[in-house]
């Protein structure tokens, strides 16, 4: 198993109340994978997702990352297992602001000691595979939100992690832009990557094979996905409507 | 991350936000200028007054009156003031008949007096000596002589003047023989000195009128003398000079009524006190260091504030405790550091354009304690903010807006 939850418990303390927001999650993510955790807003999606991306410590319960557990590592032990496991990508982008996206997608090689050259080269290659090749060089400020989260991926990507986490990736996005990611997160699972999505839609959440529904931080249904989506069909209606708008 | 990394990434940080980058600078820059400037200043004036102490010449030692304590290293000077003189012409005479190992005594009466020549009119310094004088210190008559014995048993009123009263009251034309006024009463200028060039402070050495001494005790309404210089044939009899004299002196005067200054206990009690005020100066100085330190530690914590966002980005890729530590740290540092080199670069340039007018000399010592002061002042003021941000909750810090 690449990853196994085993009741996973998170309360949130604000002063002295106590804000349940998972209560009892197990599961088990094989490798390769496509696995979409879908709920209405305050359903512990996040959460979840900060918890097996090892961002955040569980109340109780534990994450087995391929089959080590990380209950017992310390923040610094962390660090290194998100920098070489795990690719976040959020709905906000969070990109370093006055970075270009070369440099913010050289970061996680920053942390992993790999040398300037190579970081360059690297980072240029998963640029051009997310269709930003001409974008090297320019800040986030100067990229349309679908750019940005492109460039997140590719931040994502680049130390080619086990596990890709998307949290509300297409949140922020238009649906053609949308789309175009959705295209590249397919892309990614069919070259074999394990790919987590968190969203509360039902449409983005079909683009995985599974689905794991959460409801007040309790897993409420787990099931297969049987008509899955293809984004790269969505994407060519949408051009094509375009072009005919454009015509007529 | 290796340390290469952090400084490129802290250059980069500090380069995105220039403006606040150099006001930060600036109080380094200010505190570590005013360090080296007030230092070279402080140590200049010291060089230059150990300068004159030494240029009386290892051979001599004063008497003067009163009783002085001195204690080198301590560096109190003191004594009851407006005691009175007890120090005579007699006593001249009498050390010079019953110390062996002196050479020459001088006694001088020093002071400032108005000089005038026609409708011309200076204040200049006068001192009244006998005519050993220019042998024993060492300087020479350029024009005509220097009085005689006879001019001083003779009370006459003749004067030996220095260059610079020489060519303001006479130009070109020769002086001698021509009569000034010295405090109210005509002498015939019977000689010029040689030029002694300016002694530190900004004194002139040539600004000097010499008179027989006992012309002076006549102007002045005084039988005694100011100061009596005492120089033995040698250094090595300085020692003995010394106790030769106070033996002489001891049997006419009280131990309260004179003081034998031996030179390097005079040179050794004013360098310790110099060596105290320039501290000083550079204490206060290193106050605005102080201040320059606080600035950044501010400025620091503001960023860390500013860039929690950051933080939490970093942290989620897989930066380590140390690596956004060292990140802030190295920031820090950049800051005083660079203030630091610049505010040594504007100090000596300020010392040495300052030495124009005042001595003033750069000390090597100042130049490294203010750069590895500056350094620690980056690290000792930047490790708090670096620490707050290094502990940030990755989550926390993301969520930040
Ligand atoms: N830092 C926090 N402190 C206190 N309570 C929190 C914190 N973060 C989340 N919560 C609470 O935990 C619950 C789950 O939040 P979570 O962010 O996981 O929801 P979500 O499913 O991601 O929602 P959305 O779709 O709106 O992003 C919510 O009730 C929320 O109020
Ligand atoms: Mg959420």
């Amino acid at each position: 198993m690449l990853i196994e939850t085993k009741d996973l418990k998170k309360i949130y303390k604000i002063e002295d109340i106590e804000v349940p927001a998972l209560g009892g999650v197990s599961f088990s993510i094989k490798s390769g994978e496509s696995v979409s955790i879908m709920g209405t807003s305050g359903s512990g999606k996040s959460t979840l997702m900060h918890l097996i991306g090892c961002l955040d410590k569980p109340t109780s319960g534990n994450v087995k990352i391929e089959g080590q557990d990380t209950i017992n590592l310390n923040e610094n032990e962390l660090a290194v297992l998100r920098n070489k496991k795990i690719g976040f990508v959020f709905q906000s982008f969070n990109l370093l602001p006055r970075a270009t996206a070369i440099a913010n997608v050289e970061l996680p090689m920053v942390y992993s000691g790999i040398g300037l050259k190579e970081r360059t080269k690297k980072a240029k290659e998963m640029l051009e595979a997310v269709g930003l090749g001409d974008r090297l060089y320019h800040r986030p400020t100067q990229l349309s939100g679908g750019q940005q989260q492109r460039v997140a991926i590719a931040r994502a990507l680049v130390n080619e992690p086990a596990i890709i986490l998307a949290d509300e990736p297409t949140g922020n996005l238009d649906s053609k832009a949308g789309a175009e990611v959705m295209a590249i997160l397919q892309k990614l699972h069919s070259e074999g990557r394990t790919v987590i999505l968190v969203t509360h839609e039902l449409y983005v959440a079909e683009h995985a094979q599974r689905i794991i529904q959460i409801l007040d931080g309790k897993i409420v249904a787990d099931r297969a996905v049987s008509n899955r989506k293809k984004a790269k069909e969505i994407l060519a209606k949408i051009d094509e409507k375009e072009e005919n708008n454009e015509h007529s | 991350m290796n340390i290469l990394e952090s400084f490129r990434v802290a250059i980069d940080s500090l380069l995105a936000n220039k403006m606040r980058s150099i006001l930060t600078m600036l109080g380094m820059i200010i505190g570590v200028s005013a360090v080296i400037l007030l230092v070279s200043i402080g140590s200049g004036v010291q060089a230059d007054i150990s300068g004159q102490i030494m240029g009386l010449g290892s051979n001599i030692t004063m008497v003067m009156p009163g009783k002085i304590e001195m204690q080198p290293g301590g560096g109190h000077s003191g004594g009851p003031m407006g005691m009175t003189n007890k120090l005579e012409l007699e006593h001249v005479e009498d050390i010079k008949n019953g110390a062996q190992h002196v050479k020459y005594v001088l006694p001088t009466i020093s002071g400032v007096a108005s000089v005038k020549y026609g409708n011309l009119s200076r204040t200049a310094d006068l001192m009244g000596t006998t005519p050993e004088y220019p042998i024993a210190r060492n300087s020479s008559v350029e024009k005509g002589r220097f009085f005689a014995e006879t001019d001083v048993e003779g009370l006459k009123r003749v004067c030996t003047i220095g260059q610079t009263v020489a060519e303001d009251f006479f130009g070109f034309r020769d002086p001698i023989g021509e009569k000034i006024t010295i405090s109210g009463r005509k002498f015939t200028v019977i000689g010029v000195m040689s030029k002694k060039g300016a002694g530190g402070m900004g004194i002139d050495m040539d600004n000097q009128v010499f008179i027989p001494v006992t012309v002076a005790q006549r102007i002045l309404g005084t039988k005694n003398v100011s100061l009596i210089l005492v120089q033995a044939e040698r250094q090595e009899d300085m020692d003995l000079a010394i106790k030769e004299t106070e033996r002489v002196l001891s049997k006419k005067l009280e131990e309260n009524d004179f003081t034998i200054l031996a030179q390097d206990e005079l040179l050794a009690t004013f360098q310790s006190m110099m060596g105290t005020l320039t501290l000083m100066l550079g204490g206060i100085a290193g106050i605005s260091l102080l201040v320059g330190g606080i600035g950044i530690m501010n400025i620091m914590l503001v960023s860390v504030t500013e860039r929690t966002r950051e933080i939490g980005i970093r942290k989620a890729v897989g930066a380590r405790t140390f690596d956004i530590l060292s990140q802030f740290v190295i920031e820090a540092i950049t800051l005083s550091v660079v203030g630091g080199v610049l505010g040594i670069i504007f100090g000596a340039v300020g010392s040495v354009v300052l030495g124009q007018f005042l001595p003033s000399s750069i000390t090597f010592w100042s130049i490294v304690l203010a750069f590895l002061f500056s350094f620690a002042v980056g690290i000792f003021f930047g490790v708090y903010p670096a620490f707050k941000a290094s502990k940030l909750d990755p989550i926390e810090a993301l969520r930040y807006e």
